[in-house]
């Protein structure tokens, strides 16, 4: 289940958002995630905002990963 | 299962058993793997029909008329003949609003003026509202050339190339259909290929088989090109160009861009000898033409080698891409 | 501890399951390790009842309903009827205000992250006072599911891998339930990279042994989620028993309108309760949403069920194990 896809917001009007992905824009709404303003990178379900996307957050926890589970984090 | 379904339509299996099941049959022709885009009459006369029933009747980057026009021109062009007249018949339902005729007419006159092939008639009708949506378009066309001038069967060791993105035309039209913003939204490929092709048939000749990817997108045309040749497919995934508009579009709508139709991109087989060449001619017209993948011996399959490093047999799909959500 | 030579690993969410298959990543995994789908694909484990009911309003008078495109894929009961397609239940809520004269339902099937954002919808439709909307619900949530799963004793697995939308809803934390089962779970993303991370760590701890649960995308999920999405959704909704194909009735599995928004409760508008769920014997789903049973080891797998005739629900969507597995190949 849960198609979802990270956007970078565009604009704010309320509760209404658009984002962007690559050139691709569209509206989405933010009750889910109403602190959510231009610039930042949030994920993207069936017309809703519902999380913040942070690559450098991940990116640290990822490295505590694998600190704690010798497990090593193979380049793609 | 006694009534047609929208599935039927989509050019995938249900479709293929609808035509091996009643229409060859009963019109006495030949299996579905001799069938060309195009039909060879004698004399070096081919000649071919399509109806256009596309929703929305406009989108980003053409509209039906185009469509219509281009895809007709295209079926002859991959057979190998040059275009020489289109009819077209419109089927345009009560209460449809002159200027979309209107836009439409003159997109198809266009597109004629771009491909140098001329609409010599037609037809129109009238239907009462709701017994057809908008406006609907049929095609036929006739060409000239010599049949087997595109090489008719794909070799072990062949390679693969496709002449442009993919999936560009099925993704603008998604993405239109569900009514979602035209700004930065996929832009349909459609154009005429007859130009591209003769280029091919005058500088590489041997070259082929080679279909043009619509209903069905790229993975269906190498699925039925590797079936009537009696070959397999080996596709690299990282080679197959995908366009940003698509890419992201897709990715909404939970979509294959593979199985997305093109509407003026050629996939072409060609001798391992000649691929240089063939590259060559195919870049000239879109800088992202690339070869993506080689003929094996395995018959009728379809492998891909994923950017993952994993591999996926690719399968005719049922009916056609719905997006996904939940 | 040496690596242990046979390992079953499960998914149990949809986009996983067409992910895994549209990479190719089970040619990448170990000899011995399998990874098998559970009951992770909402339209599979929705019954036909509240499909039906679903499709009966549909072709009402003075109805729209609106759905996901999943659902209306062949030869699910909406196919082919006046139910449209929508994006989101937002979509429904708009027309039903441009429409006053029209009820508008929207079929709402998924999980918790899809729930969140039909509670959403409600909410605003509640604000409006919109009389001509309205919610069938048929959205669960998984954390039941799992514990029914693996507490029968039916389904074993050496491994879980979490749903990375979910769980940026819910957090990653509600997975400690499942540790005294002594399951490894790891919440997982859904592009290549992210997939094959999440199936790393978890080959890893399913190695070791042991229940532990790692957040193994925390580009989005957090500890504790997203909690207002949680609030709101313990506004509108109540836990309710939920019948899952495959599975049978869960108690507390599903998302019902809570007392507060009867008035867009769909149910309302019907006249008789959800009717017999289809049974059939020979249908091996429900081994299969438990793990217990490979697509291609059913004996109707490619012969009497495949994607043009599906004769279960793991065939039904495109997002079902069958489905997945025949579409994109093994």
């Amino acid at each position: 289940m849960c198609v979802a896809v990270p956007a970078r917001v565009v604009k704010v009007s309320g509760y209404s958002a658009t984002v962007a992905l690559e050139d691709l824009t569209w509206e989405v709404r933010l009750e889910l995630l109403p602190t959510a303003g231009p610039g930042d990178m949030v994920l993207v379900h069936a017309g809703f905002a519902i999380e913040f996307v942070d690559e450098q957050e991940a990116r640290r926890m990822l490295d505590l990963l694998e600190e704690v589970l010798g497990w090593e984090n193979a380049a793609p | 299962m006694k009534r047609i379904s929208l599935g039927h339509g989509a050019g995938g299996s249900l479709t293929a058993g609808l035509l091996d099941n009643l229409f060859l049959p009963e019109l006495g022709l030949p299996g579905r793997a001799q069938l060309g885009d195009a039909a060879w009459t004698g004399r070096g006369m081919a000649f071919t029909t399509d109806a256009f029933v596309v929703d929305p009747p406009v989108f980003p980057g053409g509209d039906i008329g185009r469509l219509a026009l281009c895809g007709t021109v295209n079926d002859l062009a991959v057979s190998g003949a040059r275009p020489l007249a289109v009819s077209a018949a419109f089927i345009l339902e009560e209460g449809v609003e002159l200027g979309l005729v209107r836009q439409v007419v003159r997109s198809m006159a266009g597109a004629s003026r771009e491909a140098g092939v001329p609409v010599v008639g037609g037809d129109i009708k009238v239907v009462g509202r709701r017994q057809c949506h908008r406006l609907y378009v049929v095609t036929s066309g006739i060409g000239r050339g010599t049949p087997g001038r595109v090489r008719r069967r794909a070799r072990p060791k062949d390679k693969v190339l496709v002449s442009g993105p993919v999936g560009d035309h099925g993704a603008a039209v998604a993405w239109a259909r569900l009514g979602m913003p035209a700004q930065g939204a996929p832009v349909s490929d459609c154009a005429p290929l007859w130009e591209v092709v003769a280029a091919l048939l005058e500088r590489c000749p041997g070259t082929g088989p080679m279909r043009d990817p619509t209903r069905g997108g790229l993975a269906t045309a190498l699925l039925e090109l590797a079936e009537s040749s009696s070959v397999g497919v080996e596709l690299e995934e990282a080679q197959i160009p995908l366009g940003s508009r698509t890419r992201a579009a897709t990715s909404v709508l939970g979509l294959d861009p593979l199985y997305l139709a093109c509407e003026g991109r050629l996939v072409v087989f060609a001798r391992p000898d000649a691929v240089d060449g063939v590259l060559d001619v195919l870049k000239s017209y879109h800088p992202a033409a690339a070869v993506i993948g080689t003929v094996t011996r395995d018959s009728g399959q379809v492998l891909l080698k994923t950017a993952a490093g994993g591999l996926r047999r690719l399968q005719l799909e049922t009916e056609g891409q719905l997006p996904r959500i939940c | 501890m040496g690596k242990r030579r046979s390992l079953t690993l499960m998914e149990v969410c949809g986009t996983h399951t067409v992910a895994v298959a549209r990479h190719g990543l089970r040619t990448r995994l170990r000899p011995g390790v399998r990874l098998v789908s559970g009951p992770g694909c909402p339209v599979c484990v929705t019954g036909t009842g509240v499909q039906r009911q679903a499709a009966g309003l549909a072709r009402s008078r003075g109805v729209v309903l609106y759905t996901y495109p999943d659902l209306l894929r062949r030869p699910l009961p909406l196919s082919g009827t006046p139910a449209r397609p929508a994006l989101s239940a937002w979509q429904a809520l708009e027309y039903a205000r441009s429409c006053p004269r029209t009820r508008v339902v929207f079929f709402a099937t998924g999980f918790e992250t899809t729930a969140a954002t039909v509670a959403a919808t409600l909410r605003e439709a509640r604000s409006l006072g919109l009389g001509n909307f309205h919610v069938l619900s048929a959205a669960r949530t998984i954390l039941p599911a799992l514990t029914a799963l693996l507490s029968s004793g039916s389904c074993q697995v050496d491994g879980l891998l979490c749903p990375g939308h979910v769980s940026a809803i819910i957090g990653s934390i509600p997975y400690r339930r499942l540790e005294r089962f002594g399951v490894p779970a790891v919440v997982a993303g859904f592009d290549r990279h992210q997939l094959q991370r999440g199936l790393a760590v978890l080959l890893q701890l399913a190695e070791q042994g042991g229940g532990r649960v790692v957040n193994a995308y925390p580009e989005v999920v957090r500890p504790h989620g997203n909690s207002l999405a949680q609030e709101i959704m313990a506004e509108v909704f109540v836990p309710s028993p939920a019948y899952w194909r495959g599975l049978g009735t869960i108690e507390g599995s599903g998302l019902a309108l809570g007392p507060a928004y009867h008035e867009f409760d769909a149910l309302a508008l019907l006249e008789s309760a959800a009717g017999e769920e289809e049974a059939d014997s020979e249908c091996r789903c429900g081994d299969v949403l438990r793990g217990a049973l490979e697509p291609w080891a059913c004996p109707r797998f490619g012969r009497e069920c495949t994607p043009a005739r599906p004769a279960g629900p793991c065939m039904v969507s495109s997002e079902g194990a069958c489905a997945a597995l025949y579409t994109y190949g093994r």
